[in-house]
């Protein structure tokens, strides 16, 4: 396109200024923080590098490590069910709460900032070790059942057949920020939509299906998208809870606490943890498109 | 002044980082401080891993170096374990190690083999290294090079609550002579008596494996000192898991989960079964028998490992636990051997430590420490002293890349033998396939 140059006034300029000194801290931790240690770790993925010495230069075969590495397939087994069994739970809650609370409800605010605040906790240190102490073997969880008569000792978090299940209901837990934003979504549906379909005789499950739902699937679309991404990278919980072992028995080695634990752990691999981290890159970024997709076929967009 | 690694810690870190990379960007002729080496004060840092006790007394021991030597100061930085090995690997990649710093097998064995470690005999005339029996410098000396000293000789061992025997009216074993299956049985008819009790705790990670496989004449590394190819056999390993199972079968430990929880939780020994009286017998590092006792508020009694009495060989061993070891790039060499010359040789500082970290391997300093022991350490010393006089099996080297992953993996596989999912069998089939393939060589 022809570019016409135009003069430029002197309170442009400032605007210019001001835009570029109000990005420069994003720009900062994008290229620092980001943009950097990936095009450095892309570098790394293809070198054995323990930290102590220079990079070597090995090829592939770090990624050809991983296709025999157990642990791997383990992890991606680990995590793919989180992802899969969690965030459906995590957004039909989330939903199923925004719908609640978007009665027109006295208080509003205040069950706003209740139910979002264990987004805000979710991910922390200081929840993991809560989880072990509810489903510890004298944690509240067997307690609770003792007094319905129920005797148990189990270690919810230590039982190779339970302990992803208490991770998963963590997530579910944590719905605040999937629901904040349904809420905003809902609130957007135009009531006038509901009246006619009320006139038309549609009752309350009707014009959820076929009112309220149909618009809201944008939403649901952003939400089911970031909620993969963020299942995807789950660590904080794993870690705490797991003692950063994914223990017992690898029942809760996710990807991104194999990661670590190849980078941080006694090995310092470094190289063949960088090499790990693009495979998850992948995955992540081909499932996004995956959807990105499929949501053409459901995704209805107020035109 | 103690700068404890810590999340916080880590942002303020990054934030300076950024407040560097800012400044850097701003400043055209910043003239960079020159830094006034040969005259004014020295400053070192000092990295361990420990919790707040440990600070405590290694900060006393700082404040002692610095009070007889005015032109040094010591600045302390103390993590847990997990994360004190993070943290100095990312230095190490950064080149800003800690002046000195405490390091362990198996992972110091990158940090020799890569250069990173000074040669203290280039210092020898600021630390003693005359002062401690050649043998245990063993495990860091390279082609006549010595890249730390030792801050004590430590082990483990089992340990046994007489009052809950007493209590369960199930006589004491005697640890001279009994075997593995002394243990099942023992274990068995303890938590019989008592079913609140664990007769043995369960073992959720490789030290009595270790001392197993050590029975048969066999251990991790190879057992002709070669560090090369693995010390142990599959079939020693499957007997080991068997006992396990033989054990879990008793009754007399707890179930795995209990376990497994227990052990990840990270919490020290305070918070052990031991501590809490739910369990009769126990193996714990010896040296931290003192805590223990203090934390149970009764005394136990040192058993030796079962089955040495029978076995071909003593599985038992006893090594310098920890060493003090120095940057090799470090800016002032001379000072930082003074300060390792204090914490090894001086009474002083060892009247402060105790055997926190192990005996201390100066006989001098241990002769002159016989009057201030407390009845634990004592009885931690004996045991120690006991083993050092027992015909002992050396600790044979581990191949680096098998060592780094010993630990983990058989953790994880000991959790598929305890929760069913291996035979015993396929269990020691796949530890040593995984660590084979972990050989560096390979």
């Amino acid at each position: 396109m022809a570019r016409t140059r135009q003069p430029v006034s002197p309170r442009q300029k400032r605007q210019e200024r001001a835009a570029i000194a109000f990005m420069l801290p994003w720009f900062i931790g994008a290229v620092g923080i980001t943009l950097g240690p990936m095009v450095a770790s892309l570098y790394l993925s293809f070198t054995e590098y323990n930290l102590l010495t220079a990079p070597q230069w090995v090829g592939f075969d770090n990624y050809v490590a991983m296709a025999n590495d157990p642990n791997v397939a383990k992890s991606l087994a680990v995590t793919f069910s989180y992802v899969l069994i969690g965030t459906p739970i995590n957004l039909v809650i989330a939903l199923a709460v925004a719908m609640a609370l978007n009665r027109g409800l006295r208080g509003l605010n205040f069950y706003r900032s209740v139910y979002y605040l264990p987004s805000l906790l979710g991910g922390s240190v200081a929840v993991g070790v809560l989880w072990r102490r509810i489903f510890g073997s004298d944690g509240l969880v067997n307690q609770f059942l003792g007094l319905l008569g129920i005797e148990s000792d189990t270690s919810w978090v230590a039982n190779p057949d339970s302990a992803l299940w208490t991770l998963i209901l963590l997530h579910a837990w944590t719905f605040g920020s999937a629901m904040v934003i349904f809420l905003a979504g809902l609130r957007q549906v135009p009531e006038e939509l509901h009246e006619a379909a009320s006139l038309d005789g549609a009752g309350a499950t009707r014009k959820f299906w076929h009112v309220t739902l149909p618009l809201l699937t944008p939403i649901l679309f952003f939400n089911l998208v970031l909620g993969i991404i963020n299942s995807f990278t789950t660590f904080t919980q794993a870690y705490i809870v797991s003692g950063g072992t994914g223990a017992p028995a690898k029942s809760t080695l996710f990807y991104a606490l194999y990661l670590y634990q190849q980078a941080f752990g006694t090995r310092h691999a470094m190289g063949y943890a960088s090499a790990l981290a693009w495979l998850l890159f992948l995955i992540v970024g081909l499932l996004t498109a995956v959807n990105f997709w499929a949501s053409r076929k459901w995704v209805h967009y107020a035109s | 002044m103690i700068r404890m690694f810590s999340r916080t810690g880590a942002g303020a870190a990054a934030l300076a980082g950024i407040g560097v990379l800012i400044t850097a960007g701003c400043s055209t002729d910043a003239s960079s401080t020159e830094s006034s080496s040969d005259e004014g004060p020295v400053t070192l840092n000092f990295a361990w891993w420990g919790g707040d006790d440990r600070a405590a007394l290694q900060q006393e021991v700082i404040d002692a170096f610095e009070a007889e030597n005015p032109g040094i100061s010591i600045s302390a930085e103390y993590s847990n374990y997990d994360d004190f090995w993070t943290k100095l690997n990312t230095q190490a990649a950064a080149n800003d190690l800690p002046d000195i710093f405490t390091v362990i097998d198996p992972f110091m064995y990158d940090y020799i083999d890569n250069g990173r470690l000074l040669d203290l005999t280039t210092v020898s005339d600021a630390v003693d290294l005359e002062t401690i029996p050649e043998n245990l410098f063993s495990m860091v000396t390279k082609d006549g090079a010595v890249y730390g000293t030792p801050s004590g000789v430590a082990s483990f061992g089992v340990v046994a609550d007489p009052q809950i025997f007493n209590e369960a009216g199930v006589d004491l074993p005697d640890g001279d002579t009994w075997t593995w299956d002394d243990v099942v049985t023992t274990a068995g008819a303890v938590t019989a008596a008592t079913p609140e009790v664990a007769g043995f705790v369960l073992p959720t990670d490789s030290q009595v494996a270790s001392i197993w496989v050590r029975q048969q004449g066999e251990d991790w590394g190879p057992v002709d000192g070669s560090a090369q190819g693995l010390g142990f056999t599959v079939e020693s390993m499957a007997d080991y898991w068997s006992w396990v199972e033989d054990l879990v079968a008793s009754g007399g430990t707890q179930a795995p989960d209990a376990a497994i929880e227990a052990a990840s939780a990270g919490g020290g020994i305070e918070q052990s079964p031991l501590a809490l009286h739910t369990a009769a017998m126990g193996v714990i590092s010896a040296n931290q028998l003192g805590a223990l006792e203090e934390a149970a508020g009764r005394e136990f009694v040192f058993l030796n490992w079962p089955g040495e009495s029978q076995a071909p060989e003593l599985g038992a061993w006893a090594k310098p636990g920890t060493f003090y070891a120095v940057d090799a790039t470090t800016e002032h060499p001379e000072e930082a051997a003074l300060f390792v010359d204090f914490i090894t040789n001086s009474v002083d500082a060892a009247e402060v430590m105790g055997f926190e970290r192990g005996v201390q391997p100066n006989p001098e300093v241990v002769e002159a420490l016989q009057d201030s022991l407390t009845p634990a350490d004592q009885r931690f010393a004996d045991y120690i002293t006991s083993l050092t006089a027992m015909d002992l099996q050396p600790f044979h080297l581990q191949d680096t890349g098998a060592g780094s992953v010993q630990v983990s993996t058989f953790d994880e596989v000991n959790q598929e033998v305890l929760f069913g999912n291996q035979t015993p069998a396929e269990a020691a089939q796949s530890l040593y396939d995984q660590m084979e393939a972990a050989l560096s060589g390979s």
